[in-house]
């Protein structure tokens, strides 16, 4: 997950503090993938040292707290803004799709690549398993989206798009399972007419 | 023993279901039972050909057991006449289906109030029957429309609305949600939950994982045998047919 964009694109909206920065993201992802401070301002250091955020001018930061004190205190006082490379960045970022070089769930895949092969394993019950356990990850996820609910908010629709998301995501899995049981299944059947021929 | 304080509204015990005979024969069931309480809603899932079409008709009386018990609500449906069937199918039982099946010639009301006449309940208390279950899954507006004038949703709208008139307490649902698009079917899948949380029981038979994950139950079927299940669930109940 790419937080620096993420924080960019927050600061597309408005000039915002850190902490500001951490709550707007879990608003939109209902913390679904938690922000550490120390992550943002990490990043935020990195990010002001490359050129693409700036500390916000007095007359851009409309609260009560653009004078000079802030300018001067510690950087949990700081009120960032994007620069005009930052905009760019942000604008190419929304343009480019996501590379999908590293496929998500290797794990699966390769635990059932390496069951099918090796001998001993009960390929049955490995996939009955992680179907119960995806299907209740999915309820799980359902049971969020049914307390979610309304969707007045900006922040309340992203929050169920990304829930959205994990839903698609688990119900692959329990396809892709479906289909891993169909096709080794098919191979059993047609294993043992061969056998049976010979 | 379950020592849950609802009573089960459907019960099967070990239900077998053979279709033809000698060699020709299938196996459509094998041992299943199945348990499903009031206030919940309970998923079979399976690939096609694992029998989940053949429990939800022998779960409404549709189809009857070669061998086994099939409760609604204390009644055993394999002992009764086939009149007497039929009247508690009407009276405890709603289906919604994938096609909808409503009548054409009538109006949403007179397709939701059917199943009240037939019941013999006069016409003027079924149609206000038909209304509040039309006003329950959010379209009394669309009473007096005919079903071919009524978008994909509408109508499944209209299906639930008589699976669920005149307080049947088990609403069997088979992919009601194949249809459709998936903000749609969302929509169904909310109604049927909220009939479900208010105190009927309900069985939705998918193919759909997301569809499933609306229930408290999942139950996966598998050539005729309940090989898992997931959810906070009563697993005695589940089960105790297992592998024949």
């Amino acid at each position: 997950m790419s937080v620096k964009h993420a924080l960019l694109s927050l600061l597309e909206q408005e000039p915002m503090y850190g902490y500001q920065l951490r709550q707007e993201f879990e608003a939109r992802t209902g913390g679904t993938w938690p922000l550490n401070v120390g992550q943002v301002y990490t990043t935020l250091t990195r990010l002001e040292r490359d050129g693409l955020v700036e500390p916000a001018a007095h007359d851009e930061t409309a609260g009560p707290d653009g004078d000079d004190a802030t300018r001067t205190a510690t950087q949990t006082q700081v009120r960032y803004r994007l620069t005009d490379a930052g905009r760019d960045e942000v604008a190419t970022w929304f343009t480019t799709p996501v590379t999908r070089s590293q496929p998500a769930r290797d794990e699966l895949a390769i635990k059932l690549a390496l069951a099918v092969t090796v001998p001993g394993v009960d390929v049955g019950t490995l996939i009955q398993r992680q179907r119960s356990a995806s299907m209740q990850a999915l309820q799980d996820y359902t049971r969020l989206k049914r307390q979610a609910g309304g969707e007045q908010e900006r922040a309340d629709l992203a929050w169920g798009l990304v829930l959205d998301s994990l839903v698609f995501a688990a119900e692959a899995e329990i396809r892709w399972l479906d289909h891993c049981e169909a096709r080794l299944r098919r191979a059993a059947r047609e294993g043992s007419a061969a056998g049976g021929a010979r | 023993m379950s020592t849950k304080a609802t009573a089960p509204v459907l019960r099967l015990t070990d239900v077998h279901r053979v279709h033809g005979d000698g060699e020709a024969a299938v196996h459509a069931l094998r041992g299943v039972s199945f348990t499903a309480y009031a206030g919940e809603l309970v998923a079979v899932m399976g690939p096609s050909g694992s029998g989940k079409s053949t429990l939800l008709t022998i779960a409404g009386g549709l189809d009857q057991p070669t061998s086994g018990s099939v409760e609604v609500e204390g009644t055993d449906l394999v002992g009764l006449s086939h009149a007497e069937r039929a009247r508690t199918r009407r009276t405890s039982v709603g289906y919604v289906f994938q096609g909808f099946n409503l009548v054409p010639a009538l109006t949403a009301a007179e397709n939701v109030a059917l199943p009240r006449e037939l019941d013999g309940v006069r016409s003027g208390e079924a149609r206000r029957d038909a209304l509040a279950a039309l006003e329950e899954v959010g379209i009394a507006d669309l009473a007096d429309r005919f079903p071919d004038d009524m978008s994909g949703g509408q109508q499944q709208r209209v299906a639930i609305a008589r699976a669920i008139v005149g307080e049947r307490r088990l609403v069997l649902a088979d992919e009601p949600t194949g249809a459709l698009d998936t903000e749609t079917g969302e929509e169904i899948l909310r109604l049927l939950r909220a009939r479900c949380d208010a105190g009927a029981a309900g069985v939705l038979v998918t193919h759909e994982a997301r569809h499933a994950a609306w229930a408290d139950r999942v139950v996966f079927l598998r050539d005729g045998v309940v090989v898992d299940e997931s959810g906070s669930a009563p697993v005695d109940d589940l089960l105790e047919a297992g592998h024949a």
